[in-house]
């Protein structure tokens, strides 16, 4: 097996799963992809990654259920999660709320739009 | 229509909300119809959802789809004069169907075009980006347009769609 970690990336936005998940193999990760929350824990069931970087605002089940959900899973806690958020312009108009951020169980959070460079270091910081 | 015998198999497709289509042309190359649209939209703060435009040196061409909530603000706009010699033309209800990664591969863009072409569907725009392949069609018609795609292409059984929020609006696209 590659002793490369192997980071998830998910996010409703292709392109933005594309971008991340290039910068990250440029970096040395393996990476896989997911574009909601149920394919989300599909593949952390097939491939339990050492870090899952994970948007708030998606279809089917949002980033902060998935994230609680990682969390509070004996077998996957220790998975490292990182929330992108850009919940704030949207309370007003959507389901989520400043409440749901507070109270996430994430390791770590990174507003976007997203410094790319920043969230190499992040992501490396953790699984160093 | 006859299903493709070996689909291929692709990540997802993805509906956007109802959006407004703006289409500017000049048939002068020296008019900037991209960054005029894109000026007169920043201005007023919509928010572009789609844009593709004409290579330098072209035609000046340009289409772009914003919410369709501000269908009427943005004719407004375009029709009250823009201060260049541009074109502007309109369609009311479209929408963005995404379908991701094309993985640079030609056979998906030609599939994807002859899909839609076979079922009917208006195509007016079309884009690619790093990971999509972006079509602009009739809103009424998304649904058709991806089960047309669907002939060719091993999807998810769902397409992604935008949430709606608790109070039934639509959300933007970008989250």
């Amino acid at each position: 097996m590659s002793d490369k970690k192997l980071v998830l990336v998910v996010d409703d936005d292709p392109d933005l799963v594309e971008a991340i998940c290039m910068k990250l193999e440029s970096e040395n990760f393996r990476t896989a992809k997911a574009y909601d929350g149920v394919q989300a824990w599909e593949r952390i069931k097939e491939e339990r990654p050492d870090l899952v970087i994970l948007d708030v605002m998606m279809p089917n089940k949002n980033g902060y259920v998935v994230c609680d959900e990682i969390k509070n899973d004996p077998q996957y806690k220790d998975i490292t999660v990182v929330l992108l958020t850009a919940v704030g312009e949207a309370v007003t108009s959507t389901s989520y709320t400043h409440m749901d951020g507070k109270t996430a169980l994430a390791d770590e959070f990174i507003p976007k739009p997203i410094d790319l460079d920043n969230l190499m270091e992040i992501v490396k910081d953790y699984t160093s | 229509m006859q299903a493709y015998s070996a689909k291929i198999p692709l990540a997802g497709i993805k509906l956007s909300n109802e959006l407004f289509l703006i289409r500017l042309s000049s048939s002068s190359s020296s008019v900037d119809t991209r960054s005029a649209l894109c000026q007169i939209l920043a201005e007023n703060r919509i928010n572009i959802q789609f844009l593709t435009g004409s290579a330098p040196g072209e035609l000046s061409a340009v289409t772009g789809c914003v919410a369709a909530k501000y269908r009427a603000r943005v004719k407004e706009l375009l029709l009250a004069g823009v201060g260049f010699e541009a074109k502007p033309e309109f369609v009311s209800s479209v929408g963005l169907l995404s379908l991701f990664p094309h993985r640079a591969s030609l056979k998906i863009l030609g599939l994807s075009l002859l899909a839609l072409g076979r079922s009917g569907v208006p195509i007016y725009a079309m884009a690619s980006s790093l990971s999509v392949l972006s079509f602009i069609t009739d809103y009424a018609r998304l649904l058709e347009a991806t089960k047309a795609l669907k002939e060719y292409f091993d999807l998810p059984p769902e397409p992604i769609t935008i949430p709606r929020s608790n109070n039934g609006t639509q959300q933007e696209m970008s989250s």
